[in-house]
């Protein structure tokens, strides 16, 4: 039996608890099972994708972030505050002191996904650097 | 602060794969291939770690580049 028998064994249990967490919410059975087989693909790939480690001792928070992944998140999260807060910082004071008007909500959104793309953008270069 | 390192060769000394080399010391085996490339410096201990699976003194495993920090 491989060391990651009991991780799988555990991640499916979970992976049907989260279906059911979505049927308490009312959603169809469909989309309860689309959230226990995504969700247990991706514990799947989780411990052969090189973000993290399998700590079976760890129980329920088995998957780990080993030092250079940890690493990698935070400088991708650093660098995604940074575009979220200078572009945010730029639109209060566009529309606050040029413009002198309110801000779109809809900018909001587009904030957020500069954010996201900067944070993926950035996960996937520092890896490919080493 | 440029860093290098001999993992690879004494990893294949002790017949160890990547894998079995990154189990032992907890990181993933993407952690072992970044450092064995130059391309990643390990924290203290981790560096610490990989001497003892690897039967090696840190600084025999890990120095820095001729010229920096002299």
């Amino acid at each position: 039996m491989s060391k990651l028998t009991g991780y799988y064994f555990s991640r499916f249990v979970i992976s049907i608890v989260l279906g059911g967490l979505f049927l308490l919410t009312g959603a169809a059975w469909w989309q309860a099972l689309i959230a226990v087989l995504g969700s247990f693909a991706w514990f799947l790939w989780a411990p052969h994708s090189g973000r993290y480690v399998v700590r079976t001792e760890k129980g329920a928070t088995a998957l780990h972030r080993d030092e250079r992944t940890q690493r990698i998140t935070n400088q991708a999260g650093r660098n995604a505050w940074v575009i979220v807060t200078v572009l945010g910082g730029g639109l209060a004071s566009y529309y606050g002191f040029l413009a002198i008007a309110d801000m779109p909500v809809s900018l909001l959104g587009l904030l957020l996904l500069s954010g996201v793309i900067t944070f993926f953008a950035s996960d996937y270069i520092l890896r490919r650097r080493g | 602060m440029p860093v290098e390192n001999r993992v690879k060769e004494i990893r294949q000394n002790n017949q160890l794969t990547q894998i079995q080399l990154a189990d032992a010391v907890g990181v993933t085996r993407q952690t072992i291939i970044a450092l064995e490339k130059g391309s990643y410096t390990p924290s203290v201990g981790l560096a610490l770690k990989l001497a003892q699976v690897l039967n090696a003194r840190v600084e025999h495993l890990f120095w820095l580049r001729s010229g920096e920090g002299e």
